[in-house]
């Protein structure tokens, strides 16, 4: 091997290991190894609350989730959260999803509960030492599982531990092969990890290249030469395709979430397969009804909750040609759709509409749907 | 869909492109050896442009407007693949492909045909997952079916242009059917570009209407490797620049998840540059003033980027011309202990009271905003650019070696010229929330990203030249 490359397989090779010695001393090393056994949970000992469950020889599977998230939940006895940092698990999906289920913990005297999401990659496992809220004694656990039901997970050995640095390592290495869902801010930025605080794959290679680059260039410099421009390709293409190579994972693996989710379907059914599949067929309906008028106009509330900002924004799409707007003072009848999720107070009696500052009188209900109603306020 | 509809759409696709290859056929000389590539990747882009603007016609003189556009489509093929414009001067490109005679041909050719095979597979497993994302997905990010697709939904349905006012005008607009979107007076092209496969398929399509936006990804790849051959560099190497743009995650994310129009302002703004970037003859130079020109009619930012190309260009072209000017400009300003000069017809510009005055582009207020932390986080340690920034930096650095080369100092200018624009746009004006938030402080980036890579192929052809 020539001197250039030499010198960069050393570069890369010492810059690997002070970058894996990094690694160790700030996030593994720290984790005192515990002599706590497991606490495992089996299947059996879960009880379901919300959905379908059955034992298998897999573990328990869950399904029929429906218009409800799924829950099984265990009550484990009082639970010091100081001498737990870890739960290991084994979740898989009957198919790829967007869908994430979430485990959760109550603590005693408390009556919400905290949550933190997981997923189904091979490495089960969540950090808990480093959830905001998992401190104090935990009377009550278990597990949510998204709405829907064609979806089947099976869950199975679960368990709690107490810190290793075996179990940190594995913590880590979930974080870089974690898969990151695409999400309205995916054509903003991209994480390149599951968004945790542990370093993602994309800043423990940004460091070793830079640190390997800084070793290449005081080697050559060390030996009176300039560092070879081949070298310096060599070295960054490197740092690249290691990156890519997970990029290119999350390409391949979210398009098969998306030909199981998508694929096969018409257009209309790809909608009531996504998470606004109830608003969608809500405004598929006012659609139908106001067919006749279009394009028509319909009013939607100015005042919305944040949770709910993404389904009122997605109606003028969805009800285009018809022409969506704001409910106010030049707008103030015509047809309304007002979403679950909004308070509103309907009146019967009187035919009127409290929505927050408005008091709308002559109002009619004239579709009502699981995921809101049409209203018709008739000018007075 | 049955065979028809796909024929249908298939040719709605490959006319306007074929239509903007057949413009470019003699465009670029014979022997230079990124030719076929730059004909198909800037092709498609002066062909969508012209197609986009045939629909535009059509709508506006009230001619079936899918008829009149494809038609003037097949007219230009036939104008163009039969009276082609003659053959420009040989270029540089073609005295590169004049040393790589078969006897010139560097060793080691076997070993770089492999990697260019495993570069091809490697960009080839990226676009398919996109290609089947834009597929089966229907329309996915926020302001595709709030902005830009949704017009185009809104024009397909109503079977017109549909205007879109403010909604503080919707009021007014009481005698016409008007709509209203927070970005109503955005250009009107991404939108047409949704509506054209929604035409061609006689229906509305959540998901066919983003295929133009996959090719146009692709085809900024074609036109990368077409500049960085003509630029000298050997079939392996000038396949880095493609598949970096095309591996750069946020890049990949604009392709598959279509809706934007970030991807499109690459093409113009990223091959225009490029096109600047390279142009040591006329056309390309005209080539590179027309897509960032166009840029304009895409995006507002194009304005920007448009004002920006006008001085790399007198500054790259006549650099004597634009020092002088500069010089004069600055002992005016002194002599006159002013930041600002008003000129007749133009208006003020320069910098007054806290204002930044550019004339008839208005005035901004600048105040500077500490961003420094949003763009570490952005640029290297979140995962949207991979190393692109880190690259750059060491291209960068290394071109600091060469400045000799007149084309590594254009490079280290457009580099430096980009950055102040960002620093400009981002740290020191309100638009700085967009970068706080992280809404735009990656996506503006992009749009001259294509460039950005051909200037590093050129700092690599400058370092490996002599080598050769």
């Amino acid at each position: 091997m020539k001197g250039p490359w030499l010198r960069l397989v050393l570069s890369m090779a010492l810059a690997g290991l002070l970058v894996a010695g990094w690694l160790y001393l700030r996030h593994i090393a720290p984790i005192a190894q515990s002599d706590m056994p497991p606490i495992h949970i089996s299947p059996t000992q879960f009880q379901t609350l919300y959905g379908e469950t059955r034992l298998e020889e897999n573990g328990l599977v869950v399904r029929g989730c429906g218009q409800r998230q799924c829950l099984i939940t265990v009550y484990p006895g009082a639970l010091d959260t100081s001498t737990i940092r870890y739960l290991r698990y084994r979740l898989d999906a009957d198919r790829p999803t967007e869908e994430r289920a979430r485990f959760f913990w109550r603590r005693d005297l408390e009556t919400r509960i905290d949550t933190a999401e997981i997923d189904s990659s091979p490495i089960g496992i969540l950090d808990l030492g480093r959830q905001d809220n998992w401190r104090g004694q935990v009377s009550e656990l278990g597990f949510l599982f998204p709405r829907g039901t064609s979806q089947h997970w099976t869950l199975n050995d679960v368990s709690l531990q107490g810190p290793a640095p075996m179990l940190g390592t594995l913590a880590l290495l979930g974080n870089w092969s974690g898969l990151e869902l695409w999400s309205q801010r995916s054509v903003n930025q991209l994480f390149g990890s599951r968004g945790t605080d542990l370093p993602s794959l994309q800043q423990v290679v940004l460091l070793w290249i830079i640190l390997s680059l800084t070793l290449l260039l005081l080697f050559s410099w060390a030996n009176l030469e300039q560092p070879s421009t081949g070298a310096l390709l060599t070295l960054l293409l490197a740092g690249w395709l290691l990156l890519d190579l997970r990029w290119l994972a999350t390409l391949w693996r979210h398009a098969e979430i998306t030909w199981n989710t998508f694929g096969n379907r018409q257009e209309e059914e790809k909608y009531r397969a996504a998470i606004e599949a109830e608003q969608f067929d809500l405004y598929q309906r006012v659609r139908q009804r106001l067919q006749a008028e279009q394009p028509a106009e319909i009013l939607l509330p100015q005042e919305i909750p944040p949770e709910m900002a993404y389904f009122y924004a997605k109606a003028p799409y969805f009800l285009a040609p018809h022409r969506v707007l704001p409910l106010g003072k030049q707008y103030r009848r015509g047809y309304l759709i007002v979403l679950n999720g909004i308070p509103a107070d309907y009146d019967p009696q009187h035919k009127s509409l409290r929505l927050g500052r408005f008091l709308l009188e002559g109002v009619e209900p004239v579709e009502r749907h699981p995921a809101g109603t049409l209203y018709y306020i008739t000018p007075q | 869909m049955d065979a028809l509809a796909l024929s249908k759409l298939g040719a709605a696709l490959i006319l306007p492109w074929l239509a903007g290859a057949l413009c470019l056929q003699r465009w670029y000389p014979p022997h230079n050896p990124g030719r076929l590539p730059l004909i198909l990747g800037y092709g498609f882009f002066v062909g969508m442009m012209l197609g986009m603007g045939l629909l535009r016609l059509g709508y506006a003189f009230d001619l079936p407007p899918f008829a009149f556009a494809s038609s003037g489509l097949v007219l230009l093929c036939l104008a163009a693949g039969f009276h082609p414009l003659p053959d420009p001067p040989p270029a540089r490109g073609a005295e590169q492909a004049a040393r790589l005679t078969p006897s010139a041909k560097p060793k080691g050719l076997q070993a770089g045909k492999l990697l260019s095979i495993l570069l091809l597979l490697l960009i080839l497993l990226h676009l398919l997952p996109m290609l089947l994302e834009v597929l089966v997905r229907p329309i996915y990010p926020w302001d595709g079916w709030t902005t830009w697709v949704y017009r185009a939904k809104i024009w397909f349905l109503n079977g017109e242009l549909t205007p879109f006012v403010a909604a503080s005008q919707l009021a007014e607009q009481t005698d016409r059917l008007v709509y209203t979107i927070e970005a109503w007076d955005y250009p009107l092209f991404v939108s047409l570009v949704h509506l054209w496969p929604a035409l061609a398929l006689d229906r509305w399509s959540e998901t066919l209407v983003n295929l133009p936006t996959w090719l146009a990804g692709s085809t900024i790849a074609l036109g990368l490797y077409g500049q960085s051959r003509s630029a000298g560099l050997e079939p392996l190497p000038a396949l880095l620049p493609p598949a970096l743009f095309l591996t750069i995650p946020l890049a990949g994310a604009h392709m598959l998840l279509g809706g934007y129009a970030d991807l499109w302002m690459s093409g113009f703004v990223g091959l225009g540059f490029s096109a600047l970037l390279l142009g040591k003859n006329r056309r390309e130079l005209l080539m590179g003033l027309v897509f960032l020109a166009a840029a304009v009619l895409v995006k507002k930012e194009g304005i920007a980027w448009l004002t920006l190309g006008l001085f790399f260009l007198i500054a790259t072209q006549w650099p004597r011309s634009f020092a002088g000017l500069m010089l004069v400009v600055t002992t005016v300003l002194a002599l006159t202990h002013s930041t600002s000069v008003e000129l007749p017809y133009v208006g003020a510009i320069g910098y007054r009271l806290g204002q930044l005055l550019l004339g008839p582009l208005g005035s901004y207020p600048l105040h500077f905003e500490n961003v420094f932390p949003a763009y570490l986080h952005a640029f290297f340690l979140h995962g949207s650019w991979n190393l692109f920034w880190l690259i750059l930096a060491v291209a960068a650095a290394t071109a600091l070696t060469r400045l000799r080369d007149a084309e590594v100092r254009d490079t280290l200018l457009l580099f430096v010229s980009s950055g102040l624009l960002l620093f400009l746009i981002f740290f020191l004006s309100p638009e700085s929330r967009w970068a706080s938030d992280f809404t735009a402080i990656n996506r503006l980036p992009l749009q001259i990203a294509p460039a950005l890579l051909t200037g590093c192929a050129l700092i690599w052809n400058s370092l490996t030249k002599e080598a050769r």
